[in-house]
């Protein structure tokens, strides 16, 4: 062994890191070589003074307890991160086969289609249920009558002008507009008629009121009204209860009309719906 | 003293797992040697000791049982101290190591008896300055020296640890301990005078 490799190895052999052939040329070495061997004592000098000089310092108590708080109140550290693994492995084993992944596919558009459509109950009821609240509200403070208030739906406004006439009220003001009537409808003897939203009527005169008419394509109730009118189609009147209230709906002469009257009126009702079957 | 003692509540560390009790939490003080050696700060070092033991607990199912639980720890600290702490830490000095070399031969030509200069460096100097000699090498020098010389880790695992090859060990270990002795060779000359004026 020459200087220069022993100075590769100095440490090592110091540190007794080393295989013992290399370890007995280097002490060949050093027996030879002052140079070396001086480095050889330094370098043992040096070792020697950081083992048995060097400070160790103790891990303050406060904080050793800190962190074992830490720890200890945190269990969940590791847990948690186990749950996590194992639900994504859960979950990556149920998904790996191909039938799981359609089936489960096929079962959330399954139950999305039956929140959309809810096919448990009949749709043409929900449309009468939600077109009766609206008339109901209209009428609130006519239910007590006692004939049934008729209401005409229609988007054409020769037909509500036709409905007013026919029912004995002279001289309505129809101011000329663009806007297209949709609603109207009249209550006994000519007193006074019912304002959905867009017309009331007091003694014999009608006012009208004005409703754009793409606005009003907008709502539900014109969405609610088309599908009621053509469910009417095959039926001869649809009744419905709504809180106190008694509608029917029908269609006459291909217009929707409807009847709304208090529940409590039975006797006007039954002769109603004698007239109208 | 005594509220002191007191207010230290005991933790529940029967909630932990039982192999990471008997494995890793005895570390704790070689852990945090290594740490204010890394950080050179007694508040960043207490952090630095506590992230650590909150990563290794978090990734306990990771180590490989029967494996060397320190030397994992020690990486794990080494790792988050590259992250987060050495931005902040002030830059190790830089060491003129041609210069050393030229101190120590100097000494070396001196003609010093190898085995007097051993008595007189040993004897001569203080735990606080070898301390203080320690901390002042560049922190690639520090690292090696403490994980040999304090920890008693062989060349194999430092190497695995500072993921250097072996070679790389061995010449780092042997320039810091030259560096480290031409330093305290000083210390002690200097204190040696100083005896002498006094002695006068």
């Amino acid at each position: 062994m020459n200087c220069k490799e022993f100075q590769e190895y100095i440490s090592a052999f110091v540190d007794n890191q080393i295989d013992n052939e290399i370890k007995n040329q280097a002490q060949n070495h050093i027996g030879i070589c002052p140079s070396c061997f001086f480095d050889y004592k330094i370098e043992t000098l040096a070792k020697k003074i950081v083992s048995t000089k060097f400070q160790k310092a103790i891990c303050p108590e406060s904080l050793r307890v800190k962190i074992l708080e830490t720890l200890a109140y945190n269990k969940n550290l590791a847990s948690q991160k186990s749950f996590q693994d194992k639900f994504v492995e859960l979950f990556q084993k149920i998904f790996i086969n191909k039938k799981v992944r359609i089936s489960f596919a096929l079962g959330l558009i399954l139950i999305f289609s039956i929140l959309v459509f809810n096919p448990f109950k009949s749709p043409e009821e929900k449309y009468y249920k939600e077109f009766a609240l609206s008339v109901y509200e209209n009428c609130k403070n006519l239910r007590n009558h006692k004939y049934p208030v008729k209401t005409i739906f229609t988007s054409n406004p020769e037909q509500v002008s036709q409905f007013i006439f026919s029912n004995g009220i002279k001289n309505p003001i129809m101011p000329k507009t663009d806007w297209i009537v949709t609603v109207a409808g009249i209550e006994e003897e000519n007193n006074c008629v019912l304002a959905h939203m867009l017309f009331k009527c007091e003694e014999d005169t009608v006012y009208m009121m004005q409703c754009e008419v793409d606005a009003l394509r907008n709502t539900r109730y014109y969405h609610l009204f088309q599908k009621i009118h053509n469910d009417l189609k095959n039926k001869t009147f649809v009744k419905v209860d709504h809180g106190d209230c008694t509608i029917i709906f029908r269609l006459e002469n291909d217009v929707l009309m409807t009847y709304a009257m208090s529940s409590h009126n039975n006797h006007a009702f039954e002769e109603l719906i004698t007239s109208l079957k | 003293m005594l509220e002191d003692t007191e207010r230290i509540r005991r933790p529940p560390i029967e909630n932990l797992d039982e192999e990471f009790r008997k494995e890793a939490l005895p570390h704790m003080d070689a852990l945090y040697n290594f740490a204010l050696q890394l950080t050179q700060d007694s508040d960043d070092a207490a952090d630095l000791l506590q992230e650590t033991y909150v990563k290794a607990y978090r990734f306990w199912d990771k180590f490989e049982k029967g494996t060397n639980c320190k030397a994992w720890l020690f990486r794990i600290m080494k790792n988050s101290f590259i992250n987060f702490y050495r931005k902040n830490t002030r830059s190790p000095e830089k060491l003129d190591y041609d210069e050393i070399e030229v101190i120590y031969e100097t000494i070396k030509s001196n003609d010093e008896n190898p085995h007097n200069l051993d008595r007189e460096i040993y004897d001569n100097i203080f735990d606080d300055e070898v301390m203080e000699a320690i901390k002042s090498l560049p922190e690639e020098f520090r690292t090696v020296l403490i994980m040999c010389d304090v920890e008693g880790m062989t060349y194999e695992e430092i190497a695995d640890f500072l993921d250097i090859p072996i070679g790389t060990v061995r010449s780092r270990i042997h320039r810091a301990r030259k560096v480290l002795a031409t330093k305290l060779y000083n210390y002690a000359k200097s204190r040696g005078y100083k005896v002498d004026e006094h002695g006068e």
